[in-house]
């Protein structure tokens, strides 16, 4: 089977990969920007096949699916950091949403039979009331930021050309996932990689923090790939799934598994630069439909994960 | 100018440039859309000139003086499968940066940095001075006539101070191995640490270019913020054409093991111009620029650079 991911250079990219190329019945390729950075799938070597195209440019994207006709697209290529959506929205809607369109359009040109697996985000959710966790995929989408908005539009496109044109697109609303190469400016990855450079002595012992007492629910990167290529093999065409373990921790407890693998003394600081506009509280997912329909079943316990994060920054570092 | 801004900082020519302007005094102010390597001077951005809310909100909190436009593609064979991207971050790229100068009204000079790729079919074979027409023949070279065309309206309708440049080939240390020396340098690198197979495969090695040290270059981009004259497009370039065959063969004889190089003519790109060099006497009047480094040592930097990445 021809896999392609857009996106292979990224963390959850990189790790699909690794995933498709353990099974042993896929061929993988996958798609990078020019000057993308490559450290995340140097170990993969010539086991990949890499291709510099932009999801921005309709040509480079026609071009590739026309020449590869893959079996597969998992569409992970995207502006994935809410902050940067911020002060960059309109990059932000036109990476990810002209960016699906000129996957969809290119599939649809091409005539190939390519089933797309889209990468949306529990970010789409936005404000969600108490009583609604865990959120289940009916809930209302109540985004509150550009990047959720843009996660609801390529969710919703999905969808559409499904029902348009009947092509095989099933949509995963992936909650928080973490693990090692997570980038550092999400936050489990910046605590671990902070409480590293303290045990290296290279920072003062204090981590600067943002809102702990957000809930967030945490499944780690190598059980979220799994997911995305279950409900692309075994989901119904044209629905959507959580991926989400169901189990909440404030940013606070991580922080404290976190510290319980270190034996350094650190001391939390707040720092007015890492609140967000506009916070989402609570995010807990329910992704009993996942697992009911697919088999899909979380492998690895949080704790396992985090201990990984700290270890990858300690060889890292 | 003091507080200088570089988009683009990431790139090749970026890095030296911020460099150098930091090592001269200069308040660097850097742009990147791509990660930036480590180490990397300047107080860095990170950001796309395809947005212009983006490139309008770095203009007003960093207020600079001078602008060095390096943000492009700047690959002739990537134009051609991402053509329409060349042209968005190319043409209009500009076009935003300068717009947003323009509606902040910055006391700010700006360089747009061209290419020796316009003149394309132009007086071949001759010289190429700066008042030959553009003549493009791939679309990265097309992209960057827009790029010199926006500057020169943006000059001529609102008085905006802006200054061409059409840099010649260069390379140095640093440069991707995308390009024809670097290419050859990393080969045999890698030959020398056993990782490779000692043949080169290389497309048309007759071809001569005019060839330019980066720190040269960088050091001219510098001195065109205080001496060039707005409105004005300058040749920057030694002048001095060598073969491709010359530079690989002086790598091939730095080598510490064996390499043979091989020239396949599958790899023989379509519009190649015989021979591209520039009349460097207009921007050599203007700032008194000279080319310093001699192009044997930066072959040898290149390849010391490939041996320790």
């Amino acid at each position: 089977m021809k896999c392609l991911i857009t996106g292979i250079t990224g963390f959850a990219g990189s790790h699909l990969a690794e995933y498709l190329l353990s099974r042993g019945d896929c061929e993988v390729h996958g798609t990078m920007r020019w000057r993308s950075r490559t450290e995340n799938i140097t170990q993969l070597g010539d086991r990949i096949t890499t291709h510099v195209a932009d999801i921005r440019d309709a040509t480079a994207m026609y071009e590739l699916v026309r020449d590869l006709k893959p079996d597969r697209i998992y569409h992970l290529a995207a502006q994935s950091f809410v902050p940067m959506s911020w002060v960059a929205p309109a990059e932000t809607m036109t990476t990810n949403v002209i960016g699906q369109i000129n996957i969809f359009e290119a599939i649809r040109a091409v005539g190939c039979p390519t089933r797309v697996q889209l990468a949306c985000s529990s970010e789409e959710y936005g404000m969600v009331l108490p009583e609604e966790a865990p959120i289940k995929e009916t809930n209302p989408l109540r985004p509150l930021s550009t990047y959720a908005v843009s996660k609801v539009a390529q969710d919703l496109m999905g969808y559409q050309y499904h029902q348009s044109y009947g092509m095989h697109i099933v949509r995963t609303r992936g909650f928080n996932h973490t693990g090692p190469r997570r980038g550092d400016v999400f936050v489990t990855s910046n605590f671990a990689k902070q409480i590293v450079e303290v045990e290296k002595g290279r920072q003062a012992p204090v981590i600067h923090v943002g809102n702990l007492n957000a809930v967030r629910d945490f499944t780690d990167v190598r059980d979220t790939v799994v997911g995305y290529y279950l409900a692309l093999e075994k989901g119904k065409p044209g629905d959507v799934y959580n991926v989400a373990t169901g189990k909440g921790y404030k940013i606070r407890e991580m922080l404290d598994i976190l510290l319980s693998f270190s034996t350094v003394k650190i001391e939390t600081r707040p720092d007015p630069k890492r609140m967000r506009p506009s916070d989402v509280e609570l995010l807990l997912g329910d992704a009993t439909k996942l697992r009911t329909e697919t088999g899909w079943e979380p492998k690895y316990k949080f704790e396992q994960t985090m201990k990984d994060l700290l270890d990858y920054w300690r060889a890292k570092v | 100018m003091t507080r200088i801004l570089i988009t683009g900082i990431e790139g090749f020519v970026g890095g030296h440039l911020a460099r150098h302007l930091v090592a001269s005094g200069q308040t660097v102010f850097g742009l990147h859309w791509a990660d930036a390597p480590a180490g990397l001077p300047g107080e860095l951005h990170k950001g796309d000139v395809c947005d212009f809310d983006t490139t309008r909100a770095l203009l007003e909190t960093t207020r600079p003086d001078g602008i060095i436009h390096l943000a492009g593609l700047s690959s002739v064979a990537l134009s051609e499968s991402h053509q329409m991207t060349t042209y968005e971050v190319n043409a209009l790229g500009t076009l935003k940066l300068l717009e947003a100068v323009r509606q902040l009204q910055l006391k700010c000079r700006v360089i747009l940095i061209s290419s020796a790729d316009v003149y394309g079919r132009s007086n071949v074979g001759r010289p190429l001075n700066e008042d030959l027409p553009s003549l493009p023949l791939s679309p990265y070279a097309l992209s960057k006539h827009m790029t010199a065309e926006a500057g020169r309206f943006y000059h001529r309708a609102f008085g905006l101070d802006v200054v061409v440049l059409r840099p010649f080939s260069h390379t140095g240390p640093g440069q991707t191995a995308t390009f024809v020396f670097p290419k050859v340098a990393n080969a045999i690198a890698q030959t020398e640490r056993g990782t490779r197979e000692p043949v080169i495969e290389m497309g048309d090695l007759q071809v001569r270019r005019d060839y330019t040290d980066v720190r040269d270059v960088v050091r001219a981009y510098g001195l065109a913020l205080e001496r060039c004259a707005a409105g004005e497009t300058y040749n920057v370039t030694s002048g001095k054409p060598v073969s491709i065959k010359e530079g690989v063969d002086y790598l091939c004889s730095l080598a510490r093991v064996p390499v043979q190089v091989k020239s396949s003519a599958a790899k023989f790109r379509p519009h190649d111009i015989p021979l591209l060099t520039g009349d460097p006497s207009k921007f050599a009047a203007a700032t008194g620029w000279q080319p310093e480094i001699p192009f044997t040592k930066t072959l040898s930097d290149l390849l010391d650079y490939y041996r320790n990445v």
